[in-house]
């Protein structure tokens, strides 16, 4: 029966090219911009590629302290001071690690051409968090971070623009002026993963007076996503320790934020900011949604009622010889569905096309990099791709199709249906 | 003639209820694009107050790992001298300006509240700290007065001021609530949407500021034109003082202002060629960056760009949709009303009649439609709606648009919208005035 309706479905596609061509737009250009977005959410969030455990990573970025008595607070990254012996020996997260990205200039010893680097400061559990795969050397353990040594990791493609093509590790290089040898050559990652990428990286202990410096960001990983409320409690509690020392005091501490709800939050300096900022971000899309799916939908609605119009006899006469209503309803969904689907597979890939083009405002990473495929093709994508096909289709062709059902038999046979 | 157009789309008022509806949500967001874009057209027409063609900044970097002592033997002043020295003989540079929280674009700003003499009345106001050439660097035009000079007066108190919009400055009753505030040497002043008066001074009536913190008096030498620190940004009333020698330093903002026919690869050619000149150790050349390319980070950062980029996008959506819906629904229509059409042709009307008839039609359901729109749009605006769901709002108080925006959104949003549709109509409407009359009158 489907394999019929399927046939007429074509049978009229082909009979209307004009106005089937116009249906097939609408409904690709609103896939296409739903699935933009869609898509460039689901690479910022997705566990893949360098970042393979985005789902039970989870984030302190900044912290509050408030004076009680002078009534004053002071917002920031993390000093030293509140993350070392605070913060430091959680226990419930798996792996934990400080990290910092800055620019730094970087030349090759004894070399005046120097280059601008994006440099980050981590401990020994970052290469456990995050996967590198090593084209020479290995990752730095807890002894060397202890230590406070100079090593040095490098991209290749750092290491492409440093030692063009000799061979890099053992040799010296100057970080800001600091001699620092490369232990290490990763290979290069997509800047889609914001959390991992840089250009070289250095323990956080090898920077001079390293203990004042603040942190950008503590990572935790957890060992399933189910240990995130027991990680909150160790964290509040860590507060409770601080306030408890440092009279007059209190500390907040961000976080642990999820990855997707720090996609979302941005720069927030307590919890209750940030969850403002969360449902004023989710309340955003889903406005752009709704416009994003009604319009076209009451555009393909008008387009479905005046074709339903010419097809009152056809239906009159199925009605005559005994189809029920749903059959009606089914039928005419169906037959829909099979624009929608069309307009689905040509709106995501256009939404590709999209993303590819505008990856710096969509993905805020910088025009010459490059998105790995399988954070493009993946089976959230596939599914949310249907989910708004089907969607879609209810919302074009509902009322229509609830209308074809509902005729008169009498009338649609004498073609009045007013 | 409009009540016979009326009387048709009533006729087929179940069809044109789904435009209508269209229209009227198109039409809603389209308004509030059009709001938020002539807010950002304004603002970008006003001037800056800097001028930062063929600017550039130069950052000089500090070597790490440095012992105590050392640190302190830097002699910073005349470092600084060496490199204006240096700076100024490279050829095509004009200026060279040394500034703290100053100069627009670098991320850096400060603001604080000083005291107006003589009428003590308390302003917050932008605090900068500037070489003299730093007027030269951003061709600040100066109004009233003189501008000091840096080398000799870098200690000495002078300041220069300018003002908001009006070139006044700015203050609130709520900070003033022990000075009595007399109407004498006030300017307009006008309902804020907090409900507290801001009012204005006038900078020629203020003789000198004073800091309560120092204690220290402050006597104005000269008025300069009003700024913002980006084109969106509200014009603030600000305090020029002079960047002291303890001030000084390598680390400071430093701008240089080159001639525009040095512009052409300045960065790169000027970082080769300066690069061994300006090892002022423990100083070092870091990066040549133009204003202008700092311009497009901060407004990225600040979400301006996205936000103009949704604004585009979600117009051509909506655009596009609105063209197929209506190439689409009055395809139909004209296809239903062969044997209507065929019938005005054989009574005589020409084909410029039907197309008219058609046009009229379109023009009209956008009209009943965008009065249905302009309701909600203005109710709309009323509301916290669009804060509480994260959309840009055009911020109308600072760029000082009134009723006449509404008036201008209508427009602006009807004859967009009556061109999109009428070229939507325009394939439908040529079909309906190629029916033969005989053949539509035949199907019958």
């Amino acid at each position: 029966m489907y394999k019929l309706y399927f046939k007429q479905a074509i049978a009229m596609l082909k009979q209307n090219k004009f106005i089937s061509l116009i249906a097939i737009l609408g409904t690709a250009l609103a896939i296409m911009m739903i699935m933009a977005i869609i898509v460039s959410d689901n690479i910022k969030t997705i566990s893949i590629g360098a970042e393979p455990n985005r789902y039970r990573t989870y984030y302190i970025p900044t912290m509050m302290e408030r004076d009680t008595v002078q009534n004053s607070w002071m917002t920031g990254t993390i000093s030293y001071d509140r993350y070392q012996g605070y913060l430091s020996d959680l226990q419930t997260p798996e792996y934990s690690t400080i990290m910092s990205r800055s620019e730094q200039l970087v030349c090759r010893e004894g070399e005046s051409e120097i280059h601008t680097l994006k440099r980050r400061t981590t401990g020994e559990d970052y290469w456990k968090i995050y996967s590198f795969r090593f084209i020479e050397g290995a990752p730095w353990g807890e002894e060397e971070v202890q230590s406070g040594v100079k090593h040095a990791i490098l991209s290749e493609s750092a290491t492409r623009k440093l030692f063009k093509g000799e061979k890099a590790v053992g040799q010296m290089i100057l970080i800001n002026f600091v001699p620092y040898r490369v232990t290490g050559i990763v290979e290069d990652i997509s800047e889609i993963f914001n959390m991992a990428h840089a250009d070289l990286w250095i323990p956080y202990t090898s920077i001079d007076n390293y203990q004042s410096w603040g942190v950008d960001m503590l990572v935790l990983m957890a060992k399933n996503n189910s240990d995130l409320p027991e990680i909150d409690r160790e964290v509040r509690q860590a507060e409770k320790k601080y306030d408890a020392s440092h009279a007059n005091k209190v500390l907040s501490y961000r976080g642990p934020a999820k990855h997707s709800d720090y996609q979302l939050s941005g720069w927030a300096s307590t919890n209750e900011d940030a969850a403002v900022k969360i449902r004023v971000a989710r309340r955003k899309s889903l406005f752009i949604f709704l416009v994003l799916l009604l319009v076209p939908a009451i555009n393909l609605s008008g387009l479905s009622l005046s074709r339903m119009k010419r097809r009152t006899e056809e239906i009159g006469v199925r009605k005559a010889f005994g189809a029920k209503r749903h059959v009606i309803l089914i039928q005419v969904l169906f037959e829909n569905l099979i624009t929608s689907l069309l307009g689905g597979v040509v709106g995501l890939l256009l939404s590709y096309g999209v993303i590819y083009q505008m990856k710096h405002w969509l993905l805020g990473v910088p025009e010459d990099s490059y998105i790995p495929f399988n954070a493009l093709v993946s089976w959230p994508v596939l599914l949310s791709v249907v989910l708004v096909c089907v969607l879609l289709n209810l919302l074009s062709a509902g009322i229509p199709a609830y209308r074809a059902s509902c005729m008169n038999i009498v009338n649609s046979l004498t073609q009045n249906d007013k | 003639m409009i009540r016979h157009i009326l009387k048709i789309i009533w006729n087929e008022r179940k069809a044109n209820g789904w435009i209508i509806v269209e229209f009227i949500v198109v039409f809603c967001v389209l308004w509030f694009c059009c709001d938020y874009m002539s807010f950002i057209v304004k603002s970008n027409h006003e001037p800056l107050g800097f001028d930062i063609d063929h600017t550039y900044e130069i950052r000089m970097s500090k070597k790490t790992g440095m012992e105590p002592k050392e640190e302190e033997a830097i002699d910073h002043y005349s470092l600084v001298q060496t490199f204006i020295r240096r700076v100024k003989q490279y050829p095509g540079v004009e200026s060279v300006s040394f500034s703290n929280s100053a100069a627009p674009y670098l991320r850096s700003s400060s603001s604080g509240t000083m005291v107006s003499l003589p009428d003590s009345i308390h302003v917050q106001t932008r605090i900068r700290y500037v070489s003299s050439e730093f007027f030269d660097v951003f061709k600040i035009k100066l109004e009233q007065g003189r501008i000091f000079n840096w080398e000799d007066n870098a200690e000495s108190k002078n300041v220069i001021v300018s003002g908001n919009r009006n070139g006044h400055f700015e203050y609130t009753a709520e900070n003033n609530k022990n000075v009595e505030v007399s109407g004498k040497g006030k300017g307009s002043s006008e309902r804020t949407e907090a409900g507290d008066k801001k009012q204005e001074l006038e900078l020629s009536k203020i003789r000198a500021l004073y800091n309560d913190h120092m204690k220290e008096e402050y006597p104005i030498v000269g008025i300069v034109n009003p700024t913002k620190e980006d084109p969106y940004a509200p014009y603030l009333g600000g305090v020029y003082y002079p960047l002291g020698r303890d001030r000084t330093s390598l680390n400071s903002q430093i701008v240089v202002r080159i001639t525009p026919h040095a512009d052409k690869d300045f960065p790169e050619r000027f970082t080769r060629e300066m690069r061994q000149q300006l090892n002022l150790d423990p100083y070092f050349l870091a990066s040549v960056v133009s204003l202008q390319s700092l311009k497009k980070d901060v407004l990225a950062y600040s979400g301006i760009t996205g936000n103009l980029n949704s604004i585009y996008a979600i117009t051509t959506f909506l655009v596009i949709n609105i063209f197929l819906g209506i190439i689409g629904t009055f395809w139909y229509r004209v296809q239903a009303r062969r044997n209507e059409i065929g019938t005005r042709i054989s009574m005589g009307a020409t084909r410029k009649d039907v197309q008219r008839m058609l046009f009229g039609e379109t023009l009209l359901l956008l009209f009943i439609a965008s009065f249905v729109a302009v309701n909600i749009c203005l109710n709309i605006a009323q509301t916290d709606f669009l804060e509480a769901i994260g959309l840009p709002k055009a911020n109308r108080e600072q760029i000082g648009m009134g009723i006449e925006q509404d008036v201008i959104n209508y427009f602006v949003t009807y004859f967009f919208l009556a061109i999109i549709s009428l070229l939507a109509v325009w394939y439908p409407t040529r079909q309906a005035s190629r029916v033969a009359p005989a053949e539509a009158l035949r199907e019958e």
